[in-house]
């Protein structure tokens, strides 16, 4: 799964699932290694987005119907 | 629009009175005025037809409507402005004023329009707090309902910007005030419930009378947003501000700015959460190696002692081995010293033996002499035998005239039977 084709949304929950993972007590220390540095990776991509300012705002032109 | 005068027609056309009432009611009900009055005696009847007078200090007008078309409440005693068209009810020839509108006119009428409407959409359950949605946390797409010239879009818009990131905002343009605003408010929130549903949506305007704020506090709207399926923040005027729409929304912001705050978090607090994040993944991460070294050490530890203990086992094996082999090999050496011992024992005991042996051997050999058959004949002893050979014992066993041989210790003769003695010997001799 690339970091790239999750939203801003995903990416931080993902990032704190993986959070929670690490902190269990139930961890393969390889596989350990591995959700680390995928965790970092999506940390340094949640971080780049943040301090992006690119929001879009779409204007509706839709038109009201009339009053009787 | 010509007004028809009885003029026109001279005094040739004869009515009748139904049609002069039809007539008049033509004349009458072409346009659309406004009038302002008092309401007094209002009444409903059958639920659905609703009739009142509207006065002032010189006259009143009798007026009528459906309930359905009645779009704010009214009693006895408001001022209002009345939008229809006069006519004549031509059953009874009575001159009415059929209202197709009704506006509140001053603080007055509006306060009581705005307590009745509370009183009843709260004893519907509009406000209640188990009806209200929690809006996610992080959105994604925010519709925005608000006039375009309003500050409140600028607010909104600067604050979503200097929080949040990543943020499509959909924006609808309604008149906040007004006539047509609480019709324009509730389509476009029918709107995007039904083609955009967006994950928020924020329902702002800036402070104003409540005259200005009376589409915020109109039953139309209130119901379309309760009935939103999308969570809905409303932020109309100041704090001291409160409109029915804020009672209704699922959350309440204070300000415009105070809704945009509301709408999405703040990208500082969020960084600041992920470096937290980072922290702690890197903490856990060495918590975790750091127990697993432990674990390895232990393992190892326990793998040394075990190790240790085998070694010691097999240590004393073969030590008990080793006393073994040497109290074998003592053995070994004591059984060879006495099979020697034995040996030398029995050899000389043997020889002993031996030397016995042979003197009774010696002692048998001179008794074998002495059994031996020829022993005798040196004793003079002789053995008789037949020609053929064979010995004989008894005189019995010979003929008259048999050839005998006798054999002495040295030397034999042959001779003839001459005689036979069957009993005694030859010492005398019977005849």
């Amino acid at each position: 799964m690339s970091e790239k084709k999750m939203t801003l949304r995903e990416s931080l929950h993902k990032l704190e699932s993986i959070a929670e993972e690490l902190e269990s007590d139930t961890l393969d220390l390889e596989k350990g290694l591995e959700k680390y540095e995928q965790g970092l990776r999506l940390a340094k991509e949640v971080e780049k987005r943040l301090q992006t300012v690119d929001n879009r705002v779409k204007k509706i032109q839709k038109s009201f119907e009339q009053e009787a | 629009m010509d007004i028809l005068t009885p003029n026109d027609f001279g005094s040739e056309r004869v009515y009748s009175v139904a049609e002069f009432n039809r007539f008049v009611d033509e004349i009458l009900s072409q346009d659309l005025y406004r009038v302002r009055g008092e309401v007094s005696g209002y009444k409903v009847i059958q639920n659905r037809w609703v009739t009142f007078d509207l006065k002032d200090e010189e006259s009143k007008l009798s007026c009528f409507l459906s309930v359905y078309q009645l779009s704010e409440p009214i009693t006895d005693g408001m001022e209002i402005i009345a939008v229809g068209s006069p006519g004549v009810y031509v059953p009874f020839g009575r001159y009415t004023f059929r209202v197709k509108n009704v506006q509140l006119v001053g603080e007055g009428a509006l306060r009581r329009a705005f307590e009745l409407t509370k009183r009843k959409l709260a004893a519907e359950g509009l406000f209640d707090e188990q009806f209200k949605k929690q809006p996610l946390r992080i959105p994604e797409t925010i519709g925005l309902i608000t006039s375009e010239d309003a500050a409140a879009y600028t607010d909104v818009l600067r604050i979503l910007k200097n929080r949040w990131s990543q943020l499509t905002i959909y924006f609808y343009h309604v008149q906040v005030q007004g006539e047509r605003s609480p019709l324009q408010i509730t389509e476009v929130l029918d709107w995007f419930n039904r083609y955009q549903p967006v994950d928020v949506i924020i329902l702002t305007r800036g402070g104003g009378s409540l005259e200005d704020l009376q589409s915020f506090n109109s039953e139309a709207v209130c119901r379309a947003v309760f009935a939103s399926r999308i969570p809905v923040i409303s932020a109309v005027g100041h704090e001291r501000d409160v409109t029915l729409v804020d009672f209704v929304a699922d959350v309440r912001a204070s300000t415009p700015s105070n809704a945009a705050e509301i709408a999405v978090p703040d990208r500082r607090e969020v960084l600041e959460h992920v470096r937290v994040l980072e922290r702690d993944m890197l903490v856990f991460l060495q918590k975790h190696t750091e127990e697993a070294k432990q674990q390895a050490r232990h393992i190892l530890n326990r793998l040394r002692f075990a190790m240790n203990q085998r070694l010691v086992y097999f240590q004393e094996l073969s030590h008990r081995i080793a006393v073994s082999v040497r109290i074998l090999a003592r053995r070994l050496e004591f059984f060879q010293t006495s099979l020697a011992d034995w040996r030398k024992r029995s050899v000389r005991a043997f020889q002993g033996k031996y030397e016995v042996v042979q003197e009774h051997v010696h002692t048998l050999n001179k008794h074998l002499e002495y059994l031996h058959p020829k022993f005798p004949l040196r004793r003079g002893f002789s053995i008789t035998r037949t020609s053929a050979g064979k010995v004989i014992r008894s005189a019995r066993e010979v003929r008259i005239s048999q050839e005998i041989m006798t054999e002495f210790q040295h030397g034999a003769v042959q001779s003839r039977v001459r005689k036979i003695f069957k009993n005694g010997h030859v010492g005398h001799q019977k005849e």
